[in-house]
Formats: structure tokens, sequence, C-alpha cells
């Protein structure tokens, strides 16, 4: 059978080495630009968007995590893309890895398309898709991975038929682009079975092997978004807009393909996507993430800085910028400069999401309530909405468990973080306080938060917490933190009273 | 023959270890975790592998039968064939497995003292077990799931999780003594509603009705299948400050209620919906004619937490005309005592009444101190089970269709993560030995699991839930409703709303 190449999308033409250089240096130097926007654009602006994302899943370096992620479809982009996240605990090395990413897709779509500026517009919609901060990586590896595969397919042949389901299977249903992609380029009969026989086995693998999920989460992404209950949009408009492109790009030919009018182009998706990325990039969640970000690295001050700058008026926010005023010392002369929305402001009742009451949880770390802080942070990792586990809360779990003298518990999340790239250091550090009481009294933390902790088993839904605040302070008058949050507990409930009068 | 089988399995293996390095005879029996030296095994069971301490590379095995036949097992850890295992223990029902166990370390064997297990002439027919598994939480669970686990293999088979059903709870898997084909469960959420197999069909039926403060938990079947009794609960969770509790849950309210299958009708009886008692925990003796249940005086949870104690009671129930008696009569009077009778589980066969005792409280997962004890029910006698017990919780016990074998959920490896484990009651009402759940490398399954072991129990034959449609049955299907009858429900305070455990 004759190859038909198809009429709509003509194949680039051969140039000298010179011209091809020449063509080609300014599209490297606008790829390589773009990757260096990104680089700056995630390591100084979005660094809490990128520890987000690391302290909401747990890579293990296992095979037993590996078999389990393989064993649903796009399990392959879900495993790469944890393994690149596990290296934003370093935000400069994240910034790079997703500058990295981005270029790498909008190449191999730039490989795809005669017009240059058609590799843009689906890695800024990505970019702005990613300003929902459960938008996973594991889309934009999947999309770039079926981008690298789309001209083996075109060649692939017969084998498609095998192909596209296995591409299913690794990538999950952006494994569908390539196939697409193909069908366009040829145009053939070949094509059109293979897509259609690779989509019944697509449809076969989900019957036999994915029951467990609805049909919705297989075909449309198991893993590309961590939330549960909603399919988004421009998650939806990415996976179209391929195949879109693929078919436009045979349309826009002749002077279209020039320089400038590529530019052009690509400044007005550029445009675009900065318009997208107002919207996506900033709210009271990208604030409470901010404050997050830095109470997880003990900045204090930078948190008082982003709540005065950004005036949060949340009760997450609020327990955030109080346990900053305490850590900075200031939380006697300037509670009342920042915004305080009564009691729930100190301490947070528990809200089932894994943002929401994180500060709290440091709260009670400090005042010496490891059972509180255990609940909190267990109920914060189990409120990932992707079931995934997490290398903060387990690490503060484990420590919760010394603290508690639960060494046989400890020890089992102890084991989990030694098979990580990053924890497993802080977990050998850790196994040494195991069953040695001794060095936990001489631990700068466990010897303090030791003498803080309550002896006395009180339920806090027996009594107000104002009163487990009195408790702890007359245990141990050095625990100034509950002096200090009692203090402004009661000020708080003062206030209450007058607002109501 | 047997004689000849021993000496040629020790012949070979002291050759095979001779020619390797030299053997160090050690006196004593393996450390082996899990604990089987001594344990008493149904025949056919999937194979007991076990771990030598972690500093062992290699384990060497020979097994041999009491009654014939013998196997070798080994590697990393001591690992038996499943195909050999329970030819091995078919060929044993009723006598022993001589265990004899080698292990390598720096270098070096080392031979160890035998040991035995025994093979049981009561057969544990069950297909396997079924059992939620979720994380020891608090109140947020992400992954959850009921699963069922063959008792013969090592194959795990998930019934129902929650990346099928998002934002639902389930759990509360409940067979009708041990059937497939009769069961109910409960799913939670915005969507919830409580599945219930029976007489090859399947519905979903929302058991919150008007007069009813809440849906139906702790359910159990009637023998018959056409009843089903359940307690009606408002659970409050509390958590402590110290080291030594983390949970305590409580029942605001709880009322026990008896549903007709056959007319969907909620029967209300005044003697087990009072005000004045939290009344909680049904369960229909072997013959259908008795409701057992936990009752305790209501009492201002969370303050009177502690003194939150439940006797275990009983009311006649006949199941001709649906009614039940009007005379409870307290059978053990336990809050009198100091302490709380809690999950009432008569055996089949109507011989025997196993229970849980803790110091206070409905939730005895999250007591240490809570044990199975054992009431005979023909004498009366009752005896803590000292033989199945361990200074951790035991709870969440059930029987066999047989009611020879019954298994519990326990805390005793770290007092969080459940595991289940098997016993077998003898003609004399001893147990046996309890034996942990055989998993392949059991140390590296049990270290690394971060889920427990919720509610199991034995399923006769393998549960075949058709999930083609189970999701928009879930979201988008319909429910069936209960209407009740007989007397008028308690009105509970207005503020006494139902907290469901949320789910992410």
């Amino acid at each position: 059978m004759m190859k038909r190449r198809s009429a709509a999308i003509s194949p680039k033409k051969k140039a000298t080495l010179p011209e091809a250089g020449r063509k080609l240096s300014p599209r490297i130097a606008a790829s390589v630009g773009f990757a260096a926007v990104l680089f700056f654009f995630w390591w100084l602006s979005c660094p809490h968007i990128l520890s987000f994302h690391e302290q909401n899943q747990l890579f293990l370096f296992d095979g037993k995590y590996l078999a389990e992620r393989l064993s649903v479809s796009g399990g392959l982009a879900d495993w790469c893309s944890e393994f690149i996240v596990q290296f934003f605990c370093y935000p400069a090395l994240g910034a790079l890895l997703m500058a990295l990413l981005f270029c790498l897709l909008q190449l191999a779509l730039f490989r795809l398309f005669a017009n240059y500026a058609l590799s843009f517009p689906v890695p800024l919609l990505v970019l702005v898709w990613m300003g929902d901060v459960d938008a996973l990586v594991s889309f934009p590896v999947a999309l770039t991975v079926a981008a690298l595969l789309c001209p083996v397919f075109e060649k692939c042949g017969w084998w498609g038929i095998l192909a596209f389901p296995a591409a299913f299977w690794l990538l999950g249903p952006v494994g569908a682009i390539p196939m697409i992609y193909a069908l366009i380029r040829r145009h053939s009969v070949r094509e059109v079975v293979s897509l259609v026989a690779g989509a019944a086995l697509c449809y076969a693998l989900y019957r036999l092997f994915l029951r467990q999920y609805p049909a919705r989460d297989v075909f449309c992404g198991i893993n590309y978004y961590r939330g549960k209950y909603t399919l988004p949009a421009l998650q939806v408009a990415a996976m179209l807009a391929l195949p879109v492109l693929f078919v436009c790009d045979g349309w826009l030919r002749g002077a279209v393909r020039k320089p400038l009018p590529q530019a052009l182009m690509i400044l007005v998706f550029v445009a675009v996507g900065l318009v997208g990325m107002r919207y996506t990039y900033t709210g009271d969640l990208h604030t409470l993430l901010k404050l997050d970000y830095h109470i997880r690295y003990n900045r204090f001050e930078k948190v008082l800085e982003t709540a005065q700058k950004e005036r949060p008026q949340s009760a997450p926010a609020c327990t955030a910028v109080n346990l900053a005023l305490f850590m900075t010392g200031r939380m006697d002369k300037d509670f009342e400069k920042y915004f305080q929305c009564g009691t729930d402001g100190l301490i947070m009742p528990v809200v089932r999401d894994n943002i929401s009451d994180i500060a709290t949880s440091e709260v009670f770390w400090r005042l010496g309530l490891p059972n509180q802080t255990l609940q909190y942070c267990f109920d914060l990792q189990e409120s990932i909405p992707n079931c995934r586990k997490s290398g903060r809360f387990t690490c503060r779990i484990a420590q919760c468990h010394i603290l508690d003298g639960h060494y046989d518990i400890a020890s089992r999340y102890l084991d989990v973080l030694s098979k990580t790239l990053f924890y497993r250091s802080w977990a050998k550090a850790h196994r040494k306080l195991l069953w040695n009481e001794q060095a936990i009294d001489a631990h700068p933390v466990y010897s303090v938060l030791k003498r803080f902790r309550m002896d006395e088993e009180i339920c806090p839904g027996k009594v107000n917490f104002d009163q487990i605040l009195a408790c702890l302070y007359h245990k141990n008058p050095d625990n100034m933190m509950a002096a200090l949050y009692f203090q402004a507990w009661n000020k708080l409930i003062l206030l209450e009273q007058m607002t109501d009068e | 023959m047997n004689r000849l089988r021993v000496i040629s399995a020790a012949l070979a293996a002291t050759l095979l270890l001779g020619s390797c390095s030299s053997v160090v005879e050690v006196d004593e029996q393996p450390e082996i975790f899990p604990d089987y030296k001594g344990v008493t095994v149904p025949a056919g069971i999937a194979p007991m592998d076990f771990n030598l301490p972690a500093d062992y590379e290699r384990v060497r095995v020979e097994v041999v039968g009491s009654e014939g036949g013998s196997m070798t097992g080994g590697g990393r850890w001591a690992r038996f064939g499943v195909r050999r295992w329970k030819a091995l223990t078919e060929a044993n029902k009723g006598g022993r497995l001589t265990f004899r166990v080698s292990g390598k370390k720096d270098g070096r064997w080392e031979r160890f003292a035998a040991f035995d297990m025994e093979v049981s002439r009561e057969p544990l027919d069950e297909f396997g077990i079924t059992y939620r598994q979720i994380a020891p939480g608090y109140t947020t669970f992400s992954s959850i799931g009921i699963y069922q686990r063959d008792l013969h293999s090592f194959k795990e088979y998930p019934m129902l999780t929650s990346t099928l059903l998002p934002g639902q709870c389930m759990g509360c898997h409940t067979p009708n003594r041990t059937s497939p084909d009769c069961f109910m469960f409960h799913v939670r959420g915005a969507k919830g509603g409580t599945f219930i197999r029976r007489e090859g069909k399947s519905e979903w039926v929302i058991t919150k009705t008007d007069q009813t403060i809440g849906n139906i938990a702790y359910t159990n079947w009637h023998p018959s299948g056409n009843y089903y009794a359940g307690s009606i609960d408002l659970v409050r969770q509390c958590f402590w400050t110290a080291n030594h509790r983390w949970i305590e849950v409580a029942d605001l309210a709880a009322d026990v209620v008896v549903v007709d299958e056959r007319s969907r009708e909620l029967l209300v009886s005044p003697e087990l919906t009072s005000e004045d008692y939290l009344e909680m925990q049904p369960a229909f003796s072997a013959d259908g004619t008795t409701i057992y249940f936990c009752r305790a005086r209501a009492r201002d949870v969370p303050r009177e937490i502690d003194e939150v104690r439940y006797d275990l009671c009983s009311i006649s129930f006949d199941p001709e005309t649906g009614q039940v008696g009007d005379t409870v009569s307290v059978v053990i009077p336990a809050a009198d005592n100091g302490f709380s009778v809690t999950w009432p589980r008569p055996s089949f066969d109507g011989r025997y009444l196993i229970y849980c005792k803790a110091d206070a409280g409905c939730f005895p997962i999250e007591h240490k101190e809570a044990d199975l004890w054992l009431m005979d029910l023909q004498t009366g006698e009752n005896r803590v089970l000292d033989e199945v017990n361990s200074s951790y919780s035991e709870s969440y016990h059930s029987w066999s269709s047989g009611s020879r074998w019954f298994l519990f959920s326990t805390r005793r490896f770290d007092g969080l993560y459940g595991q289940v484990y098997f016993s077998c009651i003898g003609d004399d009402g001893r147990c046996t030995k309890p034996f942990l759940l055989p998993q392949r490398n059991p140390r590296a399954f049990y270290h690394s699991i971060r889920y427990s072991f919720n509610v199991p129990d034995f399923t006769s034959g393998k549960v075949d839930l058709d999930l083609k449609g189970m999701h928009r049955s879930v979201f988008k299907g319909k429910r069936g409703r209960l209407t009740p009858v007989g007397a008028q429900m308690p009105s509970y305070a207005p503020d006494l709303v139902e907290d469901e455990l949320s789910i992410n």
C-alpha cells in the first residue's frame, strides 16, 4: 500500500545546514528563554507550590511502590512525576526540573508542528492549569512522553494496535494522543483500524484490571489531578488542544510561517497565558500556602512579612500568623495588629483537608501536646485526596510516637522514611532515639517537649481548651507558649463578648 | 515408614548443611515472627511462612508430619510452596508438623531445637475472610476498602474500594452466618446507603427514617435471613492528652432496632429504644429467638465518658411475628462490677458466646485492656480467654460456620495497627494458641502495611460483588426506604445531629 502523505500537513522542507541553523537558532533561543523564565517563575514566585506538591507525597525507592504505581493506568507517568517532585524540597532544584520539563514538552511539540508558535499553547495552558495546586505533575510528564512518542507512532504501522493500549496503560488517556497524531498525519485506513482496535483494547484493560475505578477517572486520568470530585476544564482543554492543533498546523501555511507572524502568535499565546495565570496563581489558598511554606522551614519573620503584604483573612492563615507572632516574640505587643477571628485563629478545629490545620498542628507540637499533634497530622495526611502519604506529616507522626514512648510504631514510620532520598538521613538520626531514654532526655527538642507534655489524661471535649493551656502552664512555667496562648485566648473571648454586646 | 522419612529428611538436611559450612546446634527453639510455635492450624491453610530475626541472612526449614509427609522451605525467610504445604497439612489432620529450623548468620549456620505446629481435626471449610482495610486514624480516612482473602493461598481480592466511590466511607460487611450470598455493607457519605444482597437480589436502602436519628450500624442477621438487627448511634470521638490513650468513642444516643427485610419495616420496641439507656450492638442467638445486646445508662458525654459501662442483656424475639419481647434480662451486670461488655457474638451452634470486656466504653479496639471472654451458654459460666488474649486490645471477633474456629482483631504488635488472628475451640472449651493471618514474608508485610484489618469475618465462599454499575448506583441510583412500625422512637434533643465520619 502506497504511503500517502497528507496534503493537510506538509513536511518541513529540507534546508542546508547553515540555513537550518539560522532558522533554528532563534527558535532554540526562544525555547531556552522560555525555560529560563519558567525557572525564575517557579523558584522566585512559586516555591510554596513546589513545597506543597512535595509534602503531599512520599516517593519510596521500593519495588512495591513502583508495582503499585504500575498497577493502574497512567502509573508510569505518576511514578516519574513523583520521582521529580521529591526534589521539590529544594526550591531551586524543583524550579529547574519544572522548567526543564515544560521546555522539553515545548521542544517535543516543536518537532511535531510546522508552525513553531503552535508548540507553545499547550505548555502555556498546562502552566496556567498548574496554578491549581491540586494539578499534578503527572499530567505534563504524560503529555511530554506522549509528544515524544508521536513520531514513533507515525512509523509503527500495525503495531499501533498494541502500542496504543500500552501507552494508555503507562501514561493514562493522554496515551491516545500519539495514535491520533499518526491518524492525522497519515490519513490511512490502517491508522483508523489501529485507533479503533487499540481503543477497544484499552476498554478491555479497564474492564479487566481497573474495576475499582469509575470509567470517568480511567478515561480522563486517574492521577492527573489530586482532587476526586471534579474534572478540571483546563485539563480537558489541554488534552483536546493537541489534536486540534495538529489539524490547525496544516491549515496555517504560507506567510503565517514566517518569523514575524510566528513571533506575534507566540506573544499572543504568552499574553493569554499571563492573563490566565493572573487568576490561577493568586487567591487566599496561595497566601495560605506561602505562610505554611515559611512555617515549614521555620522562617517566621517571613510569615509576618507575607501577612502584612497580603492581609489574609481566614482562620487557617490567622493561626499561622499567631504562631509566627509567638515564635518571633511579638505575640504580646503585635497581636492586635493582625487580623484575628476568635479562638479559631489560635487553635483551629478539625477541618478535613490537607492544609487548613497544619499551623494548628505546629502549635500543638510546640505546646507539648503530641497526641493532638498526632491527631491533626494523621488527619492531614489522610486528607490528601489521591491517598498518597506525606513525608512531612510522616516525620511529625514519627516524632509524636517517639515522644510518647511508642517506639514500635515510630520504628515502622522511620523504616518507611528510610526508603526515601531526602528523609532517610533524618530517619537514621531519629532511629538512635528509639528505646534510648537518655538520648531523648539530652535532645534539644524532645527533652523540652517531654517536660511540657501533660501526664494527665484529659479529654479536650470534657474541658475547654483554655483550661488545657492553663494545665500546661501550671505543669511547667517554662511553657511560655501555653501562657501567651492562654492570655490570647481569653483576650479573644472577651473581644467576642464585647462585640456581641 | 514415617520414621524412615524423618531420618532421611534429617540426613539430607545434615548433608546439605554440612556441605556448606559448619553447623552450630542451638538448644533453644528459634525466635520466629510470627510466633507460630505451638499453634494449631486447620488443614489446607495457606503456608505458614515465618521470619527469623533480621540478622539472619538465610533460613532453611525441614517440616515433617507425624502422620507422614515432609517438605522443606527457606530462602530469605521460611517460605513454603502452597501446594506441597496444603498437601502436608491435609495428610496430617489431627497430627502435628515438626519444624527443624536452621538460620545463617555471619556466615555460619545455626540449627535450632525443633518446634511443633498442630493440625486440627476440625475443618475450616470457609473460603476465606472479609475485612476492611483502614488507616488507624481519627476523623478522616482516604484510602479505605473492603477486601476478601483466600485462606488457602495468599490471594487478596478487593471487593469495594474508595477509588470507585470517592468521598464515601464504606465498611461493616456483615454476612449472614458467613454466607457470600446474603450480606450487607454500609456506605456513608453524601450518597450513602446500605447495600443488601439477599436471595439473589441486590438493593440499596436508606436505613435512616424520619423518626430515627441516624443510619443503622452494627448490624447482625437473623439466621433465617428475613430480619436483621442493628443499632442507631450518635457517635462522638474524644482525643486524650497524655500518652496512654489516643481516642475514646462514645454514644450520645443509641437504640437497637430490628428490620424485617421482606416488608422493609423498621420494628421499634420500647425496651430497645429507651431514652435513659444506650442500647447497641445486637446479635441474634443461634436459634433466632433471642437478641443479645449491650446496654448502658445514658451519661453526660464527654464529661462522664469513663463512666459509660455496658451490661450484656437479652430479650426474646419471635421470628414468626417479628415481635420483640417486653422484658430485658441482664445477662452480665458489667456496669455494677466496674467493667463494660461489648460485641456479643453467639456461636452458630448455640453453645458459646464470645464478648469483649474492657474498663469502660463501647469501643474496645481503643482500650488496651480489652480482652475476649467466653460464656458457655449451656452452663452460664464465664471465663477470660487467657490462651488468646494479649496485653493489647482484642475485639471484633467472629465465628466460622462450624462454630469451632473463630477469628478476632488485635493490636498486639504495637498497640495501633490491627491484625487478624485465628483460634480453635475444643470440646473442652479451651482455645488453641492463636495464629496470625499468614502472609508471604510476614515481617516485611506486617511492618510496612499502614492499614489495619478491621471488622474481619469469615466467608464460606468467594463474594461475587458485581462492580458494574456500582458507581452509578451509589451516586445516582434509587434507594429503598424503611417504614417504622411499632412504638414511637424517642425524641432526642434537637441539637443532636448525626456526625458522620467524614471521608476524603
